[in-house]
């Protein structure tokens, strides 16, 4: 199997069918442990984006390949299926369940996924184990941390534990909405980095959505929602700078 | 199930409203449960107002006549019964033991039946209870009288006070037997039945007070005192009814159709049982009433839930947003908020259940010893599985509106809310 993790090909999307295409992608390809910083004004269509990657949304022409299954061609249940054992996602805020404790919101995406359950069995640990573990590096590493309630959180603190989530189980994708855009500039490149060394660590593909400047420089590939509608030559361009990311 | 568990959690998370909706539901199946246990009680009670007795035999008339005037006391005989066609008919071998009743006078209100030691030994209510004495004996003297429960709760009456008989019926009598009263050796236990409200004496004691009585009338010539009146025969002439208890009850039908077609003298057997059913039955209305207003009262609990978890609908969005990013289908978050109806739905009832059964054993000794409505505290009946079963079933359709709502919702949320 090559490289390739996401591969898009005539995409597009619209809400309305009469209508022009919201979102037109001719061609992108995402590699293994690449972070690719998507970038995009407020409603240009970077969430939209993500739904349809996550396969929440179901592509109105075009084939999104994902670890080489085409989304177009398999039912909703599948592309739930997908995303629970192969994705992980983070969004801007509002990324935990209120009445479950920090570890159990960790845990969450093993009960959905025996793909994930049975990766962290492979590596001789048990979940609540590897939760523990994940939640340690990304600085919460106080016991009595893992049994509060997320409503007693720093939003700050609150990413880190939605980072953990999206991280457990060693998912091949990491999807990020705009997590940093809720924090101040300090913390915001503290949780970047550190969800960056997880990636690699994981050797996970990384896809960020940011209106956020001031990340750039961390990313080795970024890619603009605009271009897709203006300039395909662009993002061509773009696609072949990519390189792989060392691991 | 983890979804069932997620479930669980999230409606601890909001115990209040959780707590107040199962109490809703809980009230509504207390209230059908304990609307149908009172009734089924109440009907039993009227049903077994008398009991053990297989025929009831009075003069020619109709049944529900016979049965109103002999048992209930309400109305009266037109015909009565010659003493003896009554021995006649008692010596009859089918026949175990007769009680004679003879009614027609009163006592404030209160009805004075003329009868004998029989009606003491013999006369059953409700479970084949017998009569038993709050205090006292059964009458010996002409002039003695048993009182029902009411009558000697009404006024207060104790063993040896002094009544006197009004002739006929009603509250304000025009004619007593102020010569002759009558003492009170005996006060029944209460009952729940006509008996409590029925003063008791023997058919010598209603002869004697109308021994020199004529056409309704004190005689103008005739006067015997007390005394005197106890020297004479005081046999009865005629009887009112009298009630029959067979050696085997499979012989009721023969016996009915012997007496029924005796054309010595025109007679009327029920069984009153059937008789007792029947009236039941055109008085049941009120019974469906009061089931229709309890069934409002499930739908209004059920109706709360309604509104308790669609509240909670939108605000809930992000939370499913939540779960289908980490790849829950929109089927699996149908099944989420559906499980929670059910949960409550499930509480709501066991605790109505629990309620029921306890107040039925705080209830039960009350409406024994002041109604007479003897309620059944164990078992469930087949109508109370069928109550049951229809509320599980509204609490689960009910707990579709919301799910499907969350459903469509996350189905066009996806994993991002925009509220």
């Amino acid at each position: 199997m090559n490289n390739s993790i996401i591969q898009i090909q005539g995409l597009q999307f619209d809400w309305d069918k009469s209508k022009v295409p919201f979102i037109t992608i001719p061609e992108l390809e995402v590699l293994k442990s690449e972070h690719l910083l998507i970038k995009g004004d407020s409603g240009s269509g970077k969430t939209t984006f993500l739904n349809l990657i996550s396969g929440v949304l179901p592509l109105s022409s075009g084939e999104i390949k994902i670890l080489g299954e085409n989304l177009a061609d398999v039912s909703s249940s599948k592309r739930d299926a997908i995303r629970a054992n192969h994705m992980g996602v983070i969004f801007q805020m509002f990324n935990l369940i209120p009445y479950l404790s920090v570890i159990e919101n960790v845990l969450l995406p093993i009960h959905f996924s025996e793909v994930k359950k049975n990766k962290i069995r492979a590596k001789g640990s048990t979940a609540k184990e590897e939760a523990i573990r994940l939640l340690s590096e990304l600085g919460l590493q106080q016991k009595e941390i893992h049994e509060k309630k997320v409503t007693e959180l720093s939003v700050g603190q609150q990413q880190r534990v939605a980072a953990a989530r999206a991280l457990i189980g060693s998912p091949e994708i990491i999807l990020a909405d705009e997590p940093t855009s809720a924090l101040d500039e300090k913390n915001s490149m503290r949780f970047l980095d550190l969800l960056l060394e997880e990636c690699n660590k994981n050797n996970s593909t990384l896809l960020f959505v940011s209106h956020d400047s001031r990340i750039h420089q961390r990313f080795q590939q970024s890619i603009s929602i605009n271009d897709f509608t203006e300039d395909i030559p662009i993002v061509e361009k773009k696609r072949k700078e990519a390189v792989e990311c060392s691991s | 199930m983890f979804i069932l568990k997620l479930a669980l959690k999230s409606l601890l998370n909001r115990k209040f409203t959780v707590a107040l909706t199962i109490f809703s539901i809980a009230i509504s199946i207390t209230l059908l449960l304990g609307v149908e246990r009172i009734r089924i009680g109440v009907e039993n009670s009227f049903t077994n107002t008398i009991s053990g007795t297989d025929l009831v035999v009075g003069g020619r008339t109709g049944d529900e006549q016979l049965l109103l005037s002999a048992v209930f006391h309400i109305g009266m005989a037109s015909n009565n019964i010659s003493w003896n066609r009554y021995e006649d008919i008692a010596a009859n071998e089918l026949i175990d033991w007769t009680i004679p009743i003879s009614l027609g006078d009163s006592h404030d209100g209160f009805s004075v039946i003329g009868t004998n030691e029989d009606y003491f030994k013999h006369y059953k209510f409700a479970n084949k209870q017998h009569l038993k004495f709050q205090t006292g004996k059964a009458f010996r003297e002409t002039f003695d009288a048993v009182l029902g429960a009411d009558v000697a709760a009404t006024h207060e009456y104790k063993i040896g006070d002094e009544i006197v008989i009004n002739h006929g019926s009603g509250e304000i009598a025009f004619q007593d037997h102020g010569d002759k009263p009558f003492r009170v050796t005996g006060i029944l236990e209460r009952t729940g039945t006509p008996v409590d409200q029925t003063i008791h004496v023997s058919l010598g004691g209603i002869e004697a007070i109308h021994i020199d009585w004529v056409d309704g009338m004190p005689d103008k010539l005739m006067n015997f005192s007390a005394e005197e009146v106890e020297e004479l025969n005081l046999e009865p002439e005629f009887i009112t009814a009298f009630l029959v208890g067979l050696k085997n009850r499979t012989d009721v039908l023969t016996l009915q159709r012997q007496i029924n077609t005796n054309k010595s003298e025109p007679l009327t057997a029920v069984m009153p049982g059937i008789t007792l059913q029947r009236l039941w039955n055109m008085m049941g209305k009120i019974e469906t009433a009061l089931l229709i207003v309890s069934g409002f009262v499930a739908i209004a609990g059920l109706i709360g839930m309604l509104v308790a978890l669609l509240t909670g609908v939108s605000e809930r969005r992000r939370e499913m947003a939540i779960l289908r990013s980490v790849g829950a289908s929109p089927l699996k978050i149908f099944g989420l908020i559906s499980s929670e109806s059910i949960v409550i739905t499930f509480w709501g009832i066991a605790l109505g259940i629990g309620f029921v059964f306890l107040l039925l054993q705080i209830a039960k000794p009350i409406l024994e010893t002041q109604y007479g409505i003897y309620l059944n505290p164990s078992g469930i009946s087949l109508q109370e599985i069928y109550i049951i079963g229809t509320v599980i079933i509204l609490g689960i359709l009910i707990g579709i509106i919301p799910g499907y709502k969350i459903y469509k919702y996350s189905l066009l949320d996806g994993m991002t809310v925009k509220v």
